[in-house]
Formats: C-alpha cells, structure tokens, sequence
C-alpha cells in the first residue's frame, strides 16, 4: 500500500470540504451571525489538514489498488464528519460526543439529530447540517470523482468501496462520466424540488434546506417539528415524491432521462420499491383507522408520509410513530430494514438485495425438488453470479449481526431491550428514527451515541469496505495488492 | 393420498393413544375419576382414528418423496397435538384450542405455562410424557423423514453416512424408531435415577427427567420443587445432553466404541457451545451481581443455570427469573435464538449453521481484498461444501424472515413490541418460558384463539425446519397453479 498517494487523494478531499464550509461562511457573514468566524476557524483547520497532506502525498500512480481504493474511502469516511463537526463545537452548541454524532449523522444521511432546540441554532449552522447530508448523499467518493479531474482509473475502486448497492451498476462506461451522470440528477432533482417547495409557500431558507434533506434522503429539518410544523398537504406530498425519488436508482433516471421512460418502469427493484410502498402504506393507513380511530384520510396521510420518509431511510416526521400500535411499528421497522434501491442516496439493506435474497430461496427449493436442475438468480433476464448473490446473503447475515451487536451494547448503557434493537438497525440502515427511549437522540448516554456513529459509518460503508480495514496485514506497507 | 404417510399418521395417533395409558393407570390408581373419563375417551378417540389411518395405509408405497415427506412432518406434528389435546378439553380445565395450544407447546417440547398448575397429577404427568414424546419425535424425524426434505441445511453434514442418503423406506423407519427408542430411554432412566439419588420425591423424578431429556422444560412454572445443589447439577447435565448432537451417543451405541462420545469434547461445535456459555453466564453474572440481585457465587450459579437450560432451548428455572434485569432476559433470548447443537432435540438456528456463517463471513472479508480467492471453510478437519454453505445463508434469511413475518402477525393482537417478540422469538426456538419475560399466563391464556393458533403454527415451523414448510407452500402452490379448473 503507497500512504502517499492516499494522503494525496485525501488531501484533494479535504479541499472539496473545505469549499463546502465556504457557503455557511458566506451565509453567516450574509445574515450577520457570529459564528461565521466559527466556520472561518474549521475552514484554516480543514485546509491547513489538506495542505499537510497534499506535502506528504504524492500521486506516484494514476490508478489505485484494491486496498488504497478502500483505505481512501474509509478514512475519508472518518476524517470528513470529524471536521464536519467542528462547527457545532466552536460556536458551543454541542459538546464533543453530541457534535461528532451531529457530523455523523450528517453526512451519512442518518438525520438523527441531537441539537434540542433548533430556534436557539444560527441559521448557518442548520443550513450547514443540510449541507453535510446533500455532500454525503450521493456519497463523498462520488462527488469527488465527478468534480475533480484527477480521479484516474482507480476512481472505480473508491467507488465500489463506497458501495451503494449489490452490483456495481455503471450507467456509462467510464467511472468518470457515471458519477457525472449521477451527479446530473442529484442536482437536477434538488433544484426541481426546490423551486416546487417555494410554490408551496415556504420560504427560500426552508425549500433549500429541506431539498437537500429529502433529495439526499437525510431528515434533518429546520424546525423543532419537522414536516409537521409546515401543515400543508402540498409541502407533505411534494416531500413524499421526492423522497420516493431520492430512493430510487439514480443511475436509472439517468438512463430514463437519456433512453425514455419505460426504463424506469421495467425496472423489476423500481417497481418492487413502489408495490411495497403502496401495500405497507395501505396497511399502516388501516392499522391506524382501526386501532387509533383516525379518519381514512388523515390515516392515509399520515402513513403515506411516514412509510415514504421512512422506507427511504430519510427520517423526516409529521406524527409521533413512536405512539403508533405495535403493527404499524413493526411495518416501519420492516421498511427501514429494507431501505431504497441500489444505487440511491437511501440507507438500509436495499430493495435490490431483498429480492435477490428472496429469489435464491427459490433456488434452493427449486433445486431440492428437482435435485438435477440448476437454479439461477436472474435479475432484469440478467442471471446474477453465485458471487454476488451469496455476497449479498453475507451482507445480510452481518447487517443483522453488527445491529444485534450494537443492541447489546445499548442494552448495557441502559436502554430498553427493544429500542435497543431498534436503535440497532436504524443506525445500521442510517434511517435516522427510533423508539421509546431512543425516540429522541439528545437523551441517550454518551457511550450509545459513540456506537451509533460507528454503526452509521459501518452501514454507509456497508460493512465489508469497513471490516476489510480490520483484517490483520490490510495496513502493510509493503504488499502490492 | 400417499398410503405410507396415513399408515405413518395411524402409527403415530396410536403411539400418543399409548402412552396416555400411563397417565390413565395413575388416575385410575389415585381414583381421580375425571382424569379416568378423560383419558378413557380421549385413548379411545386415538384408538379409532389410528386403527382407521392404519387399515387406509396397507400396501403402502416404498418410500416418501420429498413433498410427501414434508407433508408428513407439518401434518404429524398436529395430528399428535391434537388427539395430544384431547384430554385437556374433557378433563374441562381449557377449551379446545387452548387444549391444542398446550398440547402443541408441549409437543414442539415449547413448553409454555397455560394450564394451572395445580390440575391433578395425571394431567402433569401427560405434560410431562408428551412433552418427552415430543423429544422422541423429533429425534426419529431428525434421523429419518428430515434428512430428505430440509437436511441441506447442514444437518446432513453431521450425520453419519448410513442415515443421511437412501430413500425414506418403511423399513428404515422401523428400525430407526427402534434404536432412537432404546437411547432415549436410556438416557431418561439414568436422569430419573440421578434425580432420586440427588433427593428428589418419585414423581418429581420421572416428572423432572422427563422435560429435562426432552427440552420441554415444561413442569413446574415457580421451581417449586427444593431445588438442591445436586439437583441442579443432574438438570445441568440433563440438559446439556439434550442440546448436544445425538448421533454423537447413536455411532457410540452403533458401533460399541466410546471414542465417539469422547470425540464429542473435541467437537468445534460442542466448543463453541462452551464459550458461548461461558461468555454470556460472565455477561449476566456480572450484570446480576452488580445490580444487587446475588451474591458473587449465586448470581455465577444461577446465571449458568438458565443460560444452559436457555441455550439449549429447554427453559426449565432453578429460580424464579422473571423479575431478572431486561438486560439478562436480553441475552437469554440471544442464547435461545441461537440454540443448541446440530443434531440435537432443542430448538434455534443452531450452533454449528452460526459456526459456518461466521467462518463464511471472515473468508468474504477476505475476498473483498483479493477477488479472485478460493477460501474453503474447514470444521473438525472437514470442508463444508460450498453447497451446504450457500444453502445455510439461504436458511438465515428464511429463519429471520418468518421472524419478521410473525412480528406482524402476531402485533396484532394487540400486545407491545417487546411481548410480541419475546412470543415470536419463544415459539419459533421452542423457549416456551420466554413468553412469560413480559406476560403472564392469564395474558396468554386471553390471547384470541387466532394467534394461539398462529403461535402453533410457529412452534411446529421451529421443529419441522422453515424450509420444509416453505416447500408445501410451494408444492400446494404449484399444485393449485396446475391444476385444471
């Protein structure tokens, strides 16, 4: 492994942060808040890390080996909510643990959000928050590749180690012209939905922020009630779009957008997302009818609303779901375990994974009642290869075994043995919400807040790029692969 | 209908019918007149049943396919419940389905508290029994019907040659049940003669040997029985010789050699099982002892205790655990979900299938660095195929999928989350006292009669193996898709 040409990379990271601190600097000294020096202070700290890096880096190479490709991306993973933190702790809103879990939960679009009381908060800091989840969205790697010109051949390893679903899923050729692509649409469709949130009659502050929040499917929100606190349909249904939106592919709208519509709808993981949307909505809407009295409406409102914010692992809330019956807690939960499509800004197992995961049940029935037959995993008449599907059968059983870690730890710093659990996975599939005692995020001990971030990273980086890091050898300076 | 399975069923129905003569000889003795009629009409009712399925199934086919097979195994495990459940229902302390919900729970050797206690003898001793009966079956399916339909899930893999290939012929049933026969009642008797050596009365003996060998576990809910030292130790072993691989004790019966019992020591399996006691008794002990619970020595004893009897799903207290920590009950449930050995009567996702999962994961680990790698997975000296392995990741997500599936069902009842999963968790891994961490029996008994039924529907999926019932879905699927209208 070279560590000089990661310092580099990760140095040419450090400048594409530090620009992004620029825009809460510019606003703060716009709206006159003092802690625009707060922002100046991270910036010289962000660029004076990316300067002593850039010195050590060097770029002896254009394309990265398998090992840098990760290594890059899982310190960047550590570095970058360090830094992003550092505001929240200089202007004293937060101390260190609750300003590291704010960076966290910001860039890995978690949205978890500890900060009590959004009206005491400068209007930087809560655009800076927004900021944090439209960078880590797509994904740093990603809009790193896209932006800057020195990406090279192992631009692509960086990529898969990023991951963002089972299959690398290229829309173009090039690694380059895929994360433009991906870009493209990002930007497209937060610009759309802004400009439609301002025809809904919010003000500009709140249409750009809760773009970034819901196109990035993050969940933080701008005021102390999320959604709730705007009591507008239109704002609610132009949110749930656009979170559905955010948990496609967007290597498939970019397709649609190049090739025609249909790709989209022949798209079996677009339509499954949707079909299992509408029939959990359904029967939350239901549950809520029958179990709480609500009216149809209002029932349907709300389930479609939370179902939609939280199957997209976005975390944006217009009831307290914490005081919903048991069965529409558990469809949420099953939701958030889910997630969106591969290949989206959504957390969770995704949607790609579960069918895969259900279809080689099929396999294996299949292959027992006909014993000579050979089976296939075929997705889009494409049959998968007995690597991927079984990777992601592994993904599966470590998802599920580092959330049960995490709910032991829980458990032992004091909470409740459900929302332990639940806490578990949410963090995992950086959906954001939770339960109980966890419900809201600033009550939970310091030891319980230090594990989330972990298991939020852990799960942005969908595990494998993270354990590859702890294998015994992986930090070796002197093996070439 | 397949003759061999109805000759198969009639078989079973009269086996169960049997042994409630036992039951009914200790009412008649104690002149306990109710429990008489009830038993009489209920060995009756089996009698005729069993004697009409039998007369169905002559000339029966040669062996059981794979469908057939699994039929057989959902289908066997309610027939016995229910004629099982019969004296219950005319003894008129539970309805119907609360008769068949005992009975199934004690079957599935679940073993959940429903019934009041203090129901004569007889009817506790028929606890007892069918809950040994239970264990009984699950070996003979284990080692005979099993193998055929859901034994590519590692099962197999653990199992001597002679039983894991050939056809499932009449012939082999016969001379399994035989033999699975003589060891269990071997190793019954030595518990029940430990038990009285250890001080315990006649009926607590045969009662406490019964659900210890079987890992019902189902006797009494308040360990109301002096529970002394020894008497612990004798549980102890009971269970720990349930949750272990049985074919272990089947090769050193087969072939009179004892080096494969002492290979069981050395069994990667058996280890894992060790440490994972080891490691979650130190966890509960320690929390135990610093919450005030115990003493040091007291919390370490009772700890272990109930993360064996926890572990290998049997459930049975030394001490009243119910008002332990959320925390210890927390990673009881962990022990339970995991469960015991391959191989074994106790319930979970089982050891080894964890073993090669974790194993699977470190050689995926390694993948990720180096692609093109061939990584094989080696247990006691052995490669697990790769077949086995991808099938075993394919059982993991079934496994937590009807997990899932059965949250939802079962919230609806209208319990909280943390009732509904300890009522999944304990009918899926047949824990049955589980369901007690968060209800008590009145709450179970006042459950609606859907979700008791549902929550037997659980405890036999945890017996006959989720696969096997995914296939009669299919099966029935595919047949109702085939077939003209």
């Amino acid at each position: 492994m070279n560590l000089k040409v990661i310092a580099y990379v990760l140095s040419q990271l450090q400048f594409a942060v530090t620009l992004s601190l620029g825009v809460p600097f510019v606003m703060a000294l716009y709206w006159g808040e003092a802690c625009a020096m707060d922002f100046a202070g991270t910036m010289l700290i962000s660029l004076g890390v990316g300067v002593a890096l850039s010195n050590y880096g060097e770029l002896e190479h254009d394309s990265l080996t398998i090992r840098e490709g990760i290594a890059v991306t899982g310190i960047a993973w550590f570095i970058i909510p360090l830094l992003a933190s550092l505001p929240f702790l200089a202007g004293h809103y937060l101390n260190p643990i609750d300003s590291i879990f704010e960076g966290v939960s910001g860039l890995t679009c978690t949205g978890a959000s500890v900060i009590k009381d959004l009206d005491a908060v400068p209007r930087s800091i809560i655009l800076w928050r927004s900021i944090t989840h439209w960078v880590g969205g797509l994904g740093i790697i990603v809009i790193y590749i896209a932006m800057f010109p020195q990406a090279g051949s192992g631009a692509a390893k960086m990529f898969n180690a990023e991951g963002a679903g089972p299959t690398e899923m290229r829309v173009v050729p090039r690694m380059k012209s895929t994360a433009n692509a991906l870009l493209l649409m990002y930007v497209f469709f937060s610009v759309i939905l802004t400009t439609l949130l301002l025809l809904c009659g919010t003000s500009l502050f709140d249409a750009v922020n809760l773009a970034m929040s819901a196109i990035a499917t993050g969940g933080f929100a701008t005021t102390n009630g999320s959604a709730a606190d705007f009591h507008s349909l239109s704002v609610e249904l132009v949110l749930i779009i656009f979170m559905l939106i955010g948990g496609g592919n967007f290597g498939l709208y970019f397709l649609a957008y190049k090739k025609g519509y249909k790709y989209i709808i022949r798209d079996t993981e677009f339509r499954v997302y949707l079909a299992i949307y509408g029939v959990i909505t359904l029967l939350v809407a239901l549950n809520l009818y029958d179990a709480m009295g609500w009216q149809p409406g209002e029932a349907l409102r709300g389930a479609a609303f939370q179902i939609s914010s939280i199957m997209t692992t976005t975390g944006l809330s217009t009831y307290n779901f914490d005081e919903w019956p048991a069965f529409s807690q558990f469809c949420i939960i099953l939701v958030m375990l889910m997630g969106g499509c591969g290949g989206s800004t959504s957390g969770g197992m995704k949607v790609s994974r579960v069918i895969i995961l259900w279809k080689m049940v099929g396999t294996i029935i299949q292959e027992k009642l006909h014993p000579n037959s050979i089976a296939r995993v075929t997705m889009e008449s494409q049959s998968q290869s007995s690597t991927v599907v079984y990777r992601v059968a592994r993904f599966f059983f470590l998802y599920v075994m580092i959330a049960l870690l995490a709910a032991c730890a829980f458990n032992f710093d004091g909470l409740p043995v459900v929302d332990s659990i639940l806490l578990g996975l949410s963090c995992m599939g950086n959906a954001g919400v939770a339960f109980g005692a966890a419900y809201t995020f600033y009550d939970l001990p310091d030891v319980t807040k230090l594990v989330c971030c972990l298991c939020m990273i852990i799960g942005r980086l969908e595990i494998f790029t993270f354990l590859a890091m702890l294998q015994p050898g992986f930090w070796k300076r002197n093996s070439n692969w | 209908m397949n003759k061999l399975v109805l000759l198969l069923m009639g078989r079973v129905i009269l086996l169960c019918g049997g042994l409630q003569l036992i039951p009914f000889c200790y009412s008649l003795y104690h002149g306990m007149w109710q429990t008489v009629g009830a038993f009489a009409a209920s060995i009756l009712a089996a009698l005729l049943a069993g004697v009409i399925l039998i007369g169905r199934g002559q000339e029966p086919e040669e062996s059981l396919s794979v469908l057939a097979g699994a039929g057989f195994l959902f289908v066997c495990w309610w027939i016995m419940s229910i004629f099982g459940g019969l004296p219950y229902y005319f003894d008129g302390d539970l309805t119907l389905i609360n008769g068949i919900f005992d009975s199934i729970s004690c079957f599935t050797t679940t073993g959940v508290m429903d019934l009041p206690y203090r129901a004569d003898d007889a009817i506790i001793l028929w606890r007892s029994l069918s809950q040994w009966l239970g264990g009984y079956m699950v070996l003979l399916l284990l080692s005979t019907v099993l193998p055929g339909t859901s034994g590519c899930f590692g099962t197999t893999f653990i199992m001597p040659g002679s039983l894991r290939t050939g056809p499932i012929t009449l012939r082999r049933i016969n001379r399994t049940s035989v033999k699975i026969l003589r060891i269990y009642t071997l190793v019954t008797v030595l518990g029940f003669l430990l038990y009285m050596l250890s001080g315990l009365e006649f009926f607590d003996g045969v009662n406490m040997a019964l659900v210890t060998i079987s890992t019902g576990g189902c006797y009494t809910p308040a360990a109301d029985i002096s529970f002394s030292g020894w008497v612990v130790v004798t549980a102890l072993l009971g269970i720990v010789a349930a949750g272990c691989n049985v074919f272990m004790y089947w090769q050193a019966l087969d072939f009179k050699e004892w080096r494969f019992v002492i290979h069981t020591w050395k069994n990667s399996e058996m280890r894992l099982f060790g440490l994972m006691v080891a490691a979650f008794t130190g966890i509960i002990a320690l929390h135990l002892y610093l919450g005030g619970f115990y003493s040091l020595s007291d919390a370490v004893s009772n700890s272990l205790f109930h993360v064996v009897s926890f572990g290998c799903t049997n459930g049975i207290m030394a001490e009243n655990m119910y008002h332990w920590d959320d925390v210890d009950k927390f990673f009881l449930m962990c022990i339970a979900l995991i469960g015991g050995c391959m191989g074994s009567i106790s319930g979970g996702f089982k050891i080894f299938r964890l073993q090669v999962l974790l194993k699977s994961s470190l050689a995926e680990m390694k993948r990720t660095l180096h692609p093109n790698m061939v990584v094989h997975i080696v247990i006691d000296g052995r490669t697990v195929p790769q077949k086995i392995i991808e099938r075993i990741l394919g059982y993991f997500f079934m496994f937590f999928l009807c997990m899932l599936f059965s949250l939802l069902v079962l919230s609806l009842t209208g319990l909280n989350m943390q009732q509904t999963m300890d009522m999944t968790i304990a009918c899926l891994t047949s824990s049955g006292p589980m369901m007690m961490f968060h209800l008590d029996a009145q709450e179970v008994r006042m459950l609606p009669d859907w979700a008791k039924l549902y929550c037997s529907l659980l405890m036999i999926i945890g017996k006959i193996n989720i696969f096997t019932f995914l296939l009669l879905v299919h099966g029935a699927w595919t047949g109702l898709r085939e077939r003209y209208w």
